[in-house]
């Protein structure tokens, strides 16, 4: 048996942890175990309903095809890719070491991100990923909209005002909210301008990688990765903050040495936060005061990148400290979050090449939100915040989907 | 009969797909690659993969019939499937065919409080039925079982599963009042109280006591179920659990059964030392046999009460028995405290979530084991005389010891006993074909002393049938064939 090419920067942890071997196809990655409700967690089985549409299939499949039982074929690709990657399968498995450790739990996602790039590896991969891979190879951003253009929502934001030119930080924007969601980096930028913070954005900004990585499409990542090390490295900022969560994960989790960084080389020592991560330092310095109150019930949607995607370092508490810090607003939880947070739908490409998965999930998601009584249902990404507003416009669900930094900004 | 156009495994046929479409929709049938290999092989056991052609889901009674009636016209195999949990591969499908995904057939359709019993489609899974109960009544317990929450709840019951109130009430299939069930020709059938009543609540509709029994522990051979009424009990507030170690097994199910003679008991199971540390997440070779003060056999003791006084004098008769018998007790939450950081035990109080350190923990991720109802007097006898097993294969000697399981049940009337091999995915033919022999010897001695083997594989299927009476024989393949004529239930399985 020897594992794919593809596989060489987690080989070594598979092998010692006798995975896949290990998954013995019992299911527990379907449901919340913990909750006594036994909710479902699994977007694509779920939606596909098929056995190999959960983990527990999909670890089947890998095994046959790292043992040469199965060969690929768009049959065999489907299962891999019709997956948002969300990583609520992992985080149920209860396959102990005797030291604690849970070898599917933490190897799963980087399995089967492996598993997709031995697909392309092996031609075969799906229409709707390779055309924003030329996209973000041509101009730089997935929506293949002008690379010039990325930084037209700034003025709307700063209006006149000169960003720093020795800044403390870079506010890596990212791709979504460049072109799609504006609102969010308008919020942003102009949160941390109220708040007279020393930062600035790049002219030349490029895609993060994150669509690339998630969909097996690496061959690009390295250059955009060190156009993006270089750009920022110009500005003289040893820090980068961003509001997108894939963004985050990319920066923060992917490029560091132990996951990607080593086998595309690439590598970085910049400091990286989220901008839930630096208003949560400031809220606690007594630098950002929320004095407006915004009279509203909420709920907030963990983003699976910034969650349990990240294992321990997950940013679950900071954007509720910062929701109960706001005055008027109302937190209230939905059944399954933090850990055991229902996907969005967006994420591993699914986006892009399943709409009809993407917005089923999506609703399944506000119905959820809905069952609170929440009025507003709350993220901090603006992959998140696209799906969750077309689900909720899709079954004309009266709840208004926003960014924390929206609200961040009406209370200052 | 016409010809049929049913050309068995491996090729594509897509008229039989468009007519199989045509009932479902074409969402919920599938002759994907990927659908069909993971439907074909059992992924945990050492038993051969099959071949599926179809996988089949469906959402209704109807449906079901609809799809029963083209395969027995077209004398397509029929394969129900809820989780291919039974670690016997009995939803592989051996012969080719339709596998019949019954998890769209998911609802609760009734929860009757007064007569305490629970009506639901025949794919629910145990997650699905406890979430459901916890949510909505949660005064009420619905009897679960050590296996993953993915499990089937009423395949389970239909095959002599084991619950945690089965010391009380029996196995799995006593908690089943009545079915509804689609025969192999596409007619319905209801059995119990269901058959001549609108009320689900019991099992006998006189004089029709058997005809429950034409669906439990026949592998799916008779016919598919659609609906099942399982029985409700009071969830009672006080509750203690213990460890009850013996030095010997002979000792552990000595008090095992004098325990379970008091009527007070809920649950009693046990592992051996070796299968315990397995699911401590110790990886097998072990490097060293039974450690000085490892107990032979360590079981599970629990029972609930409905005041603290009833729960203290339970406990004093729990603990005098103990005593007397050279046991020792430990309370639940002081013994997992010995137990290592990665154990799995202390996940116990979320079932049903067990199975998947049992098998993972040899690391290996492939597991089968030979079980069945033995005389519960002859459980430490045929521990022995299987451990010459282990031994005359050399597992012993290799750090692969003896590994068993035990459930007493039914005050001490019925029980089951285990004994498992642990192997790997990446074991070579040769080594596979080992533990299938050795598996097969531990198989013929267990029959040797009477145990009925239960979810039973082809081969020890067969060693049941060699030692059954004759005229029983008869009776059970008269049935069969009355039932289903064109032999189309999940062929392969049971092989009378």
């Amino acid at each position: 048996m020897s594992y794919p090419k593809t596989f060489q920067h987690i080989e070594s942890k598979l092998k010692a942890s006798n995975v896949p071997q290990q998954c013995i196809h019992c299911g527990t990655c379907r449901t919340w175990y913990q909750s006594q409700f036994w909710n479902p967690v699994c977007p694509s089985g779920e939606w596909k309903k098929f056995d190999p549409y959960y983990l527990s299939g999909k670890m089947q499949l890998a095994m046959g095809l790292i043992q040469g039982r199965i060969k690929w074929s768009k049959d065999i690709v489907n299962p891999f890719f019709e997956c948002t990657l969300c990583g609520n399968c992992a985080e149920q498995c209860h396959v102990f070491e005797t030291n604690g450790t849970r070898p599917i739990y933490e190897l799963a996602i980087p399995l089967l991100e492996a598993i997709r790039r031995d697909a392309i590896c092996n031609g075969f991969g799906l229409e709707a990923h390779k055309r924003f891979a030329q996209a973000i190879a041509n101009k730089h951003n997935p929506y293949d909209e002008k690379h010039e253009e990325r930084t037209a929502w700034l003025k709307e934001a700063i209006g006149d005002t000169k960003l720093s030119k020795k800044p403390d930080f870079v506010y890596f924007v990212g791709c979504t909210a460049s072109y799609r969601q504006k609102n969010i980096a308008i919020a942003t930028a102009r949160v941390f301008k109220e708040l007279g913070l020393n930062f600035t954005v790049l002219d030349d900004e490029y895609c993060c990688g994150s669509p690339l990585l998630r969909t097996g499409h690496w061959d690009l990542v390295s250059d955009i990765a060190k156009h993006n090390i270089s750009e920022i490295e110009n500005t003289g900022a040893k820090t980068i903050v961003t509001s997108c969560a894939g963004c985050y994960k990319v920066w923060s989790y992917d490029l560091t040495n132990e996951k990607y960084g080593k086998v595309l080389g690439i590598e970085h020592n910049l400091k990286v936060l989220h901008s839930v991560q630096l208003l949560v330092d400031l809220l606690n310095k007594g630098k950002l005061n929320l004095n407006s109150k915004v009279d509203v019930k909420v709920t907030y949607h963990d983003p699976c990148h910034i969650g349990r995607n990240l294992g321990d370092k997950a940013l679950y508490e900071e954007p509720r400290k910062l929701l109960k810090a706001i005055p008027g607003v109302e937190l209230v939880e939905m059944e399954r979050n933090r850990n055991v947070a229902w996907c969005c739908g967006a994420g591993g490409g699914v986006k892009s090449a399943f709409p009809d998965f993407a917005l089923w999930t999506g609703e399944e998601r506000i119905k959820e939100a809905l069952e609170t009584g929440a009025e507003m249902l709350v993220s901090t990404c603006p992959f998140c915040w696209r799906n969750l507003d077309d689900s909720a416009k899709a079954i004309g669900a009266k709840i208004q989907v926003a960014d924390l930094l929206e609200l961040i900004e009406k209370s200052l | 009969m016409g010809e049929s156009s049913y050309v068995q495994s491996g090729a594509k046929n897509s008229k039989i797909y468009e007519r199989l479409a045509a009932i479902v929709g074409s969402r919920y049938v599938s002759d994907s690659e990927a659908v069909l290999y993971t439907y074909s092989e059992d992924f945990i056991t050492f038993e051969r993969s099959g071949k599926a052609d179809f996988v089949v889901m469906p959402k209704t009674t109807e449906e079901v019939q609809d799809i029963v009636r083209l395969a027995n016209r077209e004398h397509i195999p029929v394969v129900p499937w809820v989780a291919n949990l039974s670690v016997g591969a009995l939803a592989t499908p051996r012969e080719g065919g339709i596998v019949l995904d019954m998890r769209r057939m998911n609802k609760v359709l009734e929860v009757n409080e007064e007569d305490q019993y629970i009506l639901v489609e025949a794919g629910i899974t145990y997650a699905d039925v406890v979430g459901y109960v916890n949510r909505h009544y949660p005064h009420l317990r619905v009897p679960v079982t050590y296996a993953p929450p993915a499990t089937g709840y009423v395949a389970s019951s239909l095959m002599y599963g084991m619950t945690d109130l089965s010391m009380a009430y029996g196995d799995a299939s006593y908690f089943v009042n009545a079915f509804e069930a689609v025969l192999p020709t596409g007619e319905i059938i209801r059995t119990g109280s269901a058959m001549s009543s609108p009320h689900w609540n019991h099992h006998a509709a006189l004089p029709d006591f058997g005809l429950i029994g034409l669906f439990i522990g026949w592998a799916g051979t008779t016919g598919i179920v659609t609906k099942a009424s399982i029985k409700l009990y009071p969830k009672r507030p006080y509750r203690l659990d213990y460890f009850m170690d013996a030095d010997t097994v002979e000792r552990g199910f000595k008090i095992q059964r004098e325990l379970a003679r008091t009527g007070i008991i809920d649950d009693i199971a046990s592992n051996n030392w070796a299968w315990g540390r397995v699911e401590a997440g110790e990886k097998l070779p072990f490097s060293e046999g039974r450690r000085p003060g490892e107990p032979e056999l360590s079981s599970w003791v629990s029972f609930t009460a409905n005041t603290e006084k009833e729960l203290e004098a339970k406990d004093e008769i729990v603990k005098s028995i103990t005593e007397k018998g050279g046991g020792k007790l430990t309370l639940f939450e002081e013994g997992i405290k010995s137990f290592s950081k990665g154990d799995q035990i202390r996940y116990f109080k979320y079932l049903p979530v067990q199975l998947s350190n049992d098998i993972s923990g040899a690391r290996g991720g492939r597991a089968q084991w030979v079980g069945g109802y033995a005389p519960p007097s002859k459980n430490a006898e045929i521990y022995r005389a299987v451990e010459k097993v282990y031994d005359k294969y050399g597992y012993t000697q290799a750090g692969h010891p003896i590994q068993a399981y035990n459930r007493l049940m039914d005050h001490g009337h019925e029980g089951i006993i285990r004994y498992n091999i642990f192997g790997s995915k990446d074991d070579s033919p040769e080594i596979v074909e080992k533990h299938r022999k050795c598996l097969r010897e531990i198989g013929e001695v267990m029959r040797a002393h009477g145990t009925i083997l239960y979810k039973a594989p082809p081969y020890f299927a067969r060693l049941n049938w060699l030692g059954t009476d004759p005229a029983a024989m008869n009776i059970i393949r008269t049935i069969k064939k009355i039932l289903d004529p064109n032999r189309i239930m999940n062929p392969g399985q049971l092989d009378f």
